[in-house]
């Protein structure tokens, strides 16, 4: 007697089903672009992220510093005795910005102090202005001093 | 599902399957749902240190060192107010120095309450003040101009000094009144015959002098070459302040004489006294150069005497100021001079 089934089909026996592993695999395939689309909407996004998140945290500490920088300028501005003053200005900020470290520079020719982050190549400055002399200087973000030189009779930042 | 093991080239799952293995499914979504989850926690951890330093902008830490300036001109207005009441009062110089002491151990003991160290450490210059309260003319006193066993006869007209060496002046305020019978008929007259005040030192000076012509309404004053007018017949002059009747001008005390870091000594005097009448009062540093062992000298050394008269006065303080938080170290000098011409 034939088989019913292969009459009904009418191919070989190999051939049966195959339907339902084109499903399997289309399936698989869907799941996986998807997938990859999620993570690469995600990494992106994460990237985004940290570009702002350095670019904002740069410009609070920047502020910051301008800030106390300004604040050394006013008094010594406001002196009569500017070789014997004494301003020291200890300013706390966080050694790094989103996991590595940056610089900071002050430009007392543009007035400007400039904040670096190389591992984002962000840079952000932050206008200043000044009535003393400022001295020109890098220094590498965290605790900083920003103090009066009475000797020199200007304003410098140091690491503290 | 999908079954990641297939895909791994693992162990065919339909077998695994059939066998009830079911532990090993599904692994490609759970390590994207991983993966995602440690991304997520990444930006959460970002956003959480973007907080933090956002959050240092706005701590008000004494931003802009106002507490430390706040401290400095307060002590500054003290002190002046100490110094002001002395020298009206005639308080000796010994009390000055208790009350001194006493303010500033007491602003020291007020701040380290709020958590700041601050202290004040004062240096009184002795001073003298120099006044005529009588209305009378710009001339030596009586004792001197009547004194006998003078080598020479003494014309109350005559240029006569006030005070000698003296480096820094101020509170400089002359009222006087020109008289009618002594006004002159033009400004060729002005040289010998107007009343002039004169700041002489390091061969310069400066010269005030005030007249009233005969064909003018006001009073004039001239400082400097510059003519201002008074009012009427009188004008009230701050020297030091540079104002005319109250109303500020643009001269300066002893300009070209007086150094402002107080190098140059020089002298004051008056000459054609006698042309005027009216009071005056300053201050100057130099308690040796105001000659005051009357009758020989031109000024009395006792108010009740008459005037005019020299007493010692404190004329200025050096105020050394220390103002210590934990994010502001602040020590500066100030000297309290009220009435001096920059102030």
């Amino acid at each position: 007697m034939t088989d019913p089934r292969r009459l009904h089909v009418g191919g070989r026996g190999d051939d049966r089903a195959v339907s339902v592993s084109v499903g399997y695999v289309l399936n698989l395939a869907v799941a996986s672009l998807l997938l990859a689309g999620l993570f690469i909407a995600g990494g992106s996004f994460v990237e985004g992220e940290r570009e702002q998140a350095v670019r904002g945290e740069l410009t609070v500490v920047g502020e910051r510093v301008v800030a106390d920088l300004m604040t050394v300028d006013r008094l010594a501005a406001g002196s009569d005795y500017p070789d014997g003053l004494v301003v020291e200005r200890n300013a706390e900020f966080p050694a790094r910005v989103s996991g590595s470290s940056y610089t900071v520079t002050v430009d007392p020719s543009a007035e400007v102090v400039a904040l670096e982050h190389p591992r984002s190549d962000v840079t952000v400055e932050v206008p200043f202005r000044a009535s003393s002399d400022v001295e020109e200087t890098t220094a590498s973000g965290g605790n900083l001093e920003i103090r009066w030189n009475a000797t020199a009779e200007r304003v410098e930042v140091v690491e503290s | 599902m999908a079954d990641v093991s297939r895909l791994l080239g693992g162990r065919d799952g339909a077998d695994a399957a059939a066998r009830g293995d079911r532990t090993e499914r599904a692994q490609l979504i759970l390590i994207t749902g991983l993966t995602l989850a440690v991304i997520l926690v990444a930006v959460v951890l970002l956003l959480n240190t973007v907080i933090y330093t956002e959050n240092l902008a706005t701590r008000g830490v004494d931003a802009g060192g106002g507490e430390a300036v706040e401290f400095r001109e307060g002590t500054v207005d003290d002190i002046e107010g100490l110094l002001v009441r002395t020298n009206w009062t005639d308080t000796d110089r010994e009390t000055f120095d208790a009350d001194l002491d006493r303010y500033a151990s007491s602003t020291g003991e007020h701040r380290i309450r709020e958590g700041i160290r601050a202290s004040i450490e004062t240096d009184p210059a002795a001073g003298a003040y120099v006044a005529q309260d009588a209305d009378r003319g710009l001339v030596p006193s009586d004792d001197y101009l009547e004194s006998e066993g003078e080598e020479e006869t003494v014309d109350p007209g005559d240029e006569w000094t006030l005070v000698e060496g003296a480096t820094r002046t101020r509170s400089y305020v002359l009222d006087v009144r020109v008289p009618d019978g002594d006004r002159i008929e033009d400004e060729s007259d002005v040289d010998s015959g107007a009343f002039r005040l004169r700041v002489e030192g390091g061969g310069n000076s400066w010269d005030v002098e005030i007249y009233w012509l005969e064909d003018d309404d006001d009073v004039t004053v001239r400082i400097d070459g510059e003519e201002y007018d008074g009012t009427g017949d009188g004008v009230r002059l701050d020297l030091t302040d540079g104002t005319v009747g109250g109303e500020r001008k643009s001269f300066v005390w002893a300009d070209g004489v007086e150094d402002e870091s107080g190098g140059q000594a020089y002298n004051v005097s008056y000459e054609n006294g006698d042309t005027v009448s009216g009071t005056y009062a300053f201050v100057v540093d130099a308690p040796g150069g105001v000659r005051t062992a009357s009758p020989t000298d031109p000024l009395h050394a006792d108010p009740d005497d008459g005037s005019p008269y020299a007493v010692d006065a404190v004329y200025d303080v050096t105020v050394d100021v220390r103002h210590h938080t934990p994010d502001l170290r602040y020590e500066d000098r100030v000297r309290v001079a009220p009435g001096e011409r920059d102030d």
